[in-house]
Parts: structure tokens; sequence; C-alpha cells
């Protein structure tokens, strides 16, 4: 896979790369900044960019508005947005319509090498990446009459792993569970939350974030 | 508004001024030479009291005021009132102009009575008084000249030898007008001062202070000249006419003086409420100077302690756990050799514990400024707190566009503070958050259905306080009974506060 890595800091930036490079990628562009990100990414229209959330010029969230543009302009190249600090209206902002190929990770995620190659591998294909803990966050919120609570706990489970964006073959692998079991268990939680069931993951994704986000 | 001594008014008063002397003086001398009043000198004396206490006073307020009718009124009672002396004059057409100008002087006064102070008149009551003045005064009373011949008329002690202005001899019209005029005016006069008796027990305790010697002046005059019109009206009694006409002359001129007396007890007033005024503001400004003091200290206390904590948080979180890792790796390289299972498992061990170091970071991070608070604003950054707040919260947030920066911070630390409290001491089922703008300020209220009995007072609310006091704000804590508190803020959206003018 072909990639582009954005990060102001070199050392984590070096990181990012190696890691990458590790698992096989090809990294054609290193950017410092929102500009160099956007004009190396149209450069070398890559499979995915690898984008930090602060970046010069304004350290704010150039990463998320570069995310936008390159989804809209080139819809080929995946995004996957690391931020050093989760905040759901970000992922909200991201995933507003659409999360084919967007990812949004805690950039503590890159040293869990084998997630952060699985994230990088979904976004790159046109799946989605959500952070655990973005998906913490919303299915802990607290609620009166939570519909959660008519989940099993393995259930919840599969909902969170969902919401990250997994496939069902990716969940049953994750709980050491048959494929036609998270099957059952997807079909169950979406006839109690009153949700239509989607077959494509990234939908699917949206569907359990809008629920999530209400 | 001062003029300058040049402008076009100071130049026609200061020739008002010169005239009045002038004409003062040619009176006097007309007077006092006259056989026509009871007591020449002291008509002639009581003449300049009235004319020229009228003018100079009358020039005063007018130059004072140039937009009121006072000062002009007052002018014109003055020249009025020596143009009637005339009527003494053994120069035929002066004396005949002095009699047409008879009433003239109490017209004025009666317009002057009504308008005082403002210089207006109010009603059709108050024009119906003026109006009848004028008529009165000036025509009805001009009348007579027309057929009054002095050489027969035996109660005439004067040295005029005939009447310019003569139509016919005949005083018995001269009689019927006066005594017609006399016997409409009296009643007249005493409705006017009734109505104006009732007109200054309404008014307040300022303008009476400045009205009253006015009020008193002028309704004495009014009375002591229906006065004279009733010894017109009954049959001629001796020096007893005299009397009452000299009387209404004297207090006829104490006017201008009570209007002086009244204007001096206002500047005395004045300058007493301004005294006591300064008394109440320097009290006022020392007890904010004493609450800035205060506040300010406890900023910088809050500051402090809010960095004490911080390096507590530090040294005993992140900091220690560093450490340790550092000593982790150290062992684990160690054992490499002898013993790579075990390495590996220390490895795995220090990279979790990394994990929880690097998560602390970010939690101390959010709660020194959340960066969804300066990325996307208040809303935003109250809803996130929302999320993560450990019982439901109801949020009710309308705010479209962004905040000024203080503002801001200082809303969302009341939110997190107060949702803090909630959890920690209220023992509440759910909180409600509403933040809304009102009329240039922003109103925030987090209310929970706990078991109140918060107080500003505490630790964390106080800081607080004191930040959205800062901000000209303020911080409230009810306890609204039958369960609950209610914090509520109200913090200006000024310029000072960073808004946009």
């Amino acid at each position: 896979m072909r990639v582009v890595v954005a990060e102001d800091s070199v050392l984590l930036r070096e990181g990012v790369v190696r890691l990458l490079q590790e698992a096989g990628h090809e990294v054609v562009g290193q950017a410092g900044d929102h500009d160099d990100l956007m004009r190396k990414v149209r450069a070398h229209k890559p499979d995915l960019a690898v984008v930090d959330v602060r970046m010069p010029p304004t350290q704010t969230d150039e990463g998320l508005r570069a995310a936008k543009v390159i989804r809209s302009e080139l819809p080929g190249v995946g995004v996957l947005v690391l931020s050093g600090y989760v905040e759901p209206a970000y992922a909200r902002e991201l995933l507003a319509e659409n999360a084919e190929g967007l990812g949004y990770l805690l950039k503590d995620r890159v040293s869990d090498v084998g997630a952060f190659a699985e994230a990088v591998e979904r976004v790159g294909a046109g799946g989605s990446a959500l952070d655990p803990e973005v998906v913490s966050v919303l299915m802990g919120r607290a609620r009166e009459d939570d519909p959660l609570d008519e989940l099993t706990p393995r259930e919840r489970e599969v909902l969170g792993l969902m919401a990250e964006g997994r496939s069902n073959g990716a969940i049953a692998e994750q709980l050491v569970v048959s494929e036609r079991a998270v099957e059952k268990h997807v079909t169950s939680i979406f006839s109690k939350l009153g949700l239509s069931a989607s077959n494509e993951d990234h939908r699917r994704v949206l569907a359990v974030l809008r629920f999530l986000e209400v | 508004v001062t003029l300058a001594p040049t402008s076009p008014l100071r130049r026609a008063l200061t020739a008002l001024a010169i005239a009045g002397v002038l004409m003062g003086t040619f009176v006097f001398v007309v007077v006092a030479g006259s056989d026509v009043p009871a007591a020449p000198p002291l008509e002639a004396v009581l003449t300049l009291m009235v004319g020229w206490s009228f003018i100079g006073t009358g020039l005063y307020a007018w130059d004072r005021r140039q937009s009121n009718l006072i000062g002009p009124l007052m002018v014109c009672v003055g020249f009025s009132w020596m143009l009637q002396e005339l009527a003494n004059s053994d120069i035929p057409l002066v004396a005949a102009l002095g009699f047409a100008a008879d009433s003239l002087p109490v017209a004025f006064l009666v317009h002057l009575l009504i308008v005082f102070p403002g210089g207006r008149a109010r009603g059709r009551l108050e024009r119906f008084f003026i109006g009848y003045g004028y008529f009165a005064g000036v025509f009805v009373a001009a009348v007579p000249i027309l057929f009054y011949n002095p050489l027969s008329d035996p109660d005439y002690s004067g040295s005029v030898s005939s009447n310019p202005l003569l139509i016919t001899d005949n005083l018995d019209v001269v009689n019927g007008i006066y005594g017609t005029l006399s016997a409409v005016s009296v009643p007249v006069i005493a409705a006017l001062i009734i109505y104006l008796v009732r007109r200054a027990r309404a008014s307040d305790a300022a303008e009476r202070r400045s009205q009253t010697p006015f009020w008193w002046a002028g309704g004495a005059t009014l009375f002591l000249f229906a006065a004279t019109l009733l010894t017109n009206l009954g049959p001629e009694q001796g020096n007893y006419d005299d009397v009452v006409w000299y009387s209404a002359t004297f207090v006829f001129a104490t006017v201008p003086f009570a209007f002086l007396l009244g204007l001096l007890r206002t500047r005395l007033s004045e300058a007493d409420v301004v005294a006591e005024e300064n008394v109440r503001l320097d009290a006022e400004l020392q007890a904010r100077l004493n609450e800035l003091r205060d506040s300010r200290a406890r900023i910088v206390q809050a500051g402090d302690a809010a960095r004490r904590k911080l390096e507590r948080d530090l040294h005993d979180g992140a900091q220690q756990r560093l450490v340790g890792l550092a000593l982790d790796l150290r062992l684990a390289r160690e054992k490499l050799e002898d013993d790579p299972e075990a390495a590996g498992a220390m490895l795995d061990e220090a990279s979790a514990e990394l994990s929880r170091a690097t998560e602390e970071l970010r939690e101390l991070a959010r709660g020194i400024h959340p960066a969804v608070l300066s990325d996307r604003g208040l809303q935003a950054a109250v809803e996130s707190l929302a999320k993560r707040a450990p019982l439901p919260v109801q949020i009710d947030a309308r705010l479209p566009g962004r905040l000024p920066g203080p503002v801001e911070s200082a809303a969302y630390f009341v939110v997190s503070e107060a949702l803090t409290n909630v959890v920690r001491h209220s023992g509440a089922d759910r909180a409600a958050v509403g933040i809304r703008r009102d009329n240039g300020r922003l109103l925030v209220e987090v209310r929970d259905d706990g078991s109140g009995g918060a107080n500003a007072a505490g630790s964390g609310l106080s800081g607080l306080a004191d930040r959205v006091a800062a901000l000209d704000g303020r911080l409230q804590v009810d306890d609204p009974g039958g369960g609950g508190t209610v914090v509520r803020a109200d913090i200006p959206l000024r310029e000072e506060n960073g808004a946009r003018p």
C-alpha cells in the first residue's frame, strides 16, 4: 500500500513511517504541515494518508480539514486521522456523512502495532476505523432509559467492535467465535436497537454512531 | 451655557440693561416730582425697586437659560411697571401712555407665574389664564384712556392739562370699564391663586425647595393686586386704598428676590446632594476596591493551588510511572540474554504502563484546558463534558458562532465544576445544563435533582465566582428548596471580555 504520512513531530513521524514500512507498506511522502500534506497527496495519489490533527500553521484542526478535502477531491485516497486526544465531536464531524475510507485514532494506538496495522489496512481499503476510546465514551455515556441495557454483555462487545469499524470476520477473530455467531449477534443487536442492518461495514459504522450520538 | 461677551444676545441684553437704567432714572425723576401719588418719594423708590429688580433678575435669568421664557417675561414686567408709572407725568402724551399701560405688569406677572419655572404653559386652563391676563391687561385696560379727561376727574391731583388720546370725555365709561374689569378679574385671580397653590403642592421636595419663595411672593402679589381691584369697586376709604396699593407694590418688588433666593437654595441643596453623593460613591468605590483586592488575592491563590495540584499529579502520576518504566526497561535489558521469555513479558508490561501514563497525561491536559473548547467552542466542549459525565446530563444550548475566549473558558469551567459537584456531593440522578445568550450576556445554568445544600463559598465554586467576577459577571448558587441545586452564571459579552465591538 502506498502511504503519505503527515505529522509535525519528526520523532513520531519517523516512528509511524518505520511501523508502516515494517508492515510492508511503501511510504511515498512525508509532510510536516497542512499545505505540504495536500501537495504530496495530490502529487502521489496514495492509497492512504496518515494525518495528525494538529499541525502547523495554526496547530488546531488542520488534519480534520485536510481529511475532508482529500476525501471529496480524491475518493481513492483513504485518510487515517491521528490525534493526541479524542473528542466524539471530532469523530462526528469527520464521519458526518460517510465513514468510507476514513479513520480516527488516538496517537497512542500506534504503539499497539497489530491494531494499528489492521486499522491502516482497513482504511486504505475503503473501510473505517474509530478509536475504541471514542466508542467507549459514546457507549459509556449515561442515559436515561438506556437502550443499550437491553443488550447482553457479549452483544455490547460486538456493538463496540462494529462501531470501531471492524468486519464480522475481524470481530469473530477478536472474540474467538465463529463468524456465524457474530452475524447472529449483529442481527440481534440491530433488531433490539431498531436499526436497519447493512452489509457494508462503513455504513454500519455510521448507523451505529448516529444511534450512539443521540 | 455661558455666552461670549460679544455674542449678539449679550449685546442685546446689555442694551436692555442700559435702557432699563435710563428709563428708571427718567421715571424716578417723573414720579418723585409728581403730585399724583399719595407719597411721591416712596412711590419713586418703589418704582425703581420693582423696575430694576425685575429687569436685572430677568436679564440674569435670560442669560442663564436663553431658551426659557422666564427671563424675557421678568424684563417685560420691569419695563411695563416703569411704563405705567409714567401716568404720574405732567407731559400729556407720556401720562396717557402710562395710563394705557396700567394693567400691563400684572398681565406679564400672570404669564410669568404660570410658566414658572419651565417657561411653557401646560394645558388649556393655563393658556386661559395667560390669555385672560393679556386681554384684560392690554386691551380692556387701555380702552378707558380714550374716554378719560383728567380735567373732569375730581380725584385727579396731577398737573396734566389734556389727554391727547381722548375721543370723548366720559368719566362714567371709564369707571364702568374699570368696575366691570375689576369685578370679573377678582374671581379669575382668586381661581388662579387656588390653581397655583394646588400645583405647587403637587411638586416634589427638590422643586419645592427652589420654587417656594417665588410662589409665596407671586401669590401674595396676586392677592394684594386683587385687593386693590376690590378697592376700585368700593367707595373711596381714605388712605386705606393707598396702604393696599403700596403693600401690593412692595410685595411685587420682592418677586425677583424670591426668584433669586430659590436659585440660591437650589445651589446650596445641590451642593449638599453632591457632597452626600460623593461620600456614598467613595464608600462604594472603597468597597469595590477591597472586593477586587480580595478576589485578586484569591485568584492568585487559586492559581498557585492549581499549579501545586498539577505538580502533584504529574509527580505522583506520570513521572512515577515513567521512572518505574525506565527501571523495568533496564531490568528487561539485563534479562534479555538469560531469560528472553521473561524479558518479553516485562516489555509487554512496560508498554501497558506507558499507555496508562499517556492516558493520565491526556486527562491532565484536558483538565487544564480541553482542546475541543478552543477548537470548537463552548457548545461542543460542554457536550463533550456531558458525554463523559457518569450521570445523564441534558444539554439545552443555542450558541450559534463563537463567544469571546475568556467568556467561553469561564462558562466551561462553571459547567465542569458544577457537574463535578453534582457527581460528588448531590446524589442526583440527573442534571441539566442550559446555556443561552440574552441581551449581550451569556447565561449559564446547571441544575440537578440531588439533595441540595451546596453553597457558593465551597472551594471550587468560590474560585469560579472570582473568575466570573473578573469578567464583571456573577455566579449564584441557589437551593430552590424541594431538593436540587441551581448554579447560575451571568457573564456580560463586553469588549473588555474579548467581545467584538
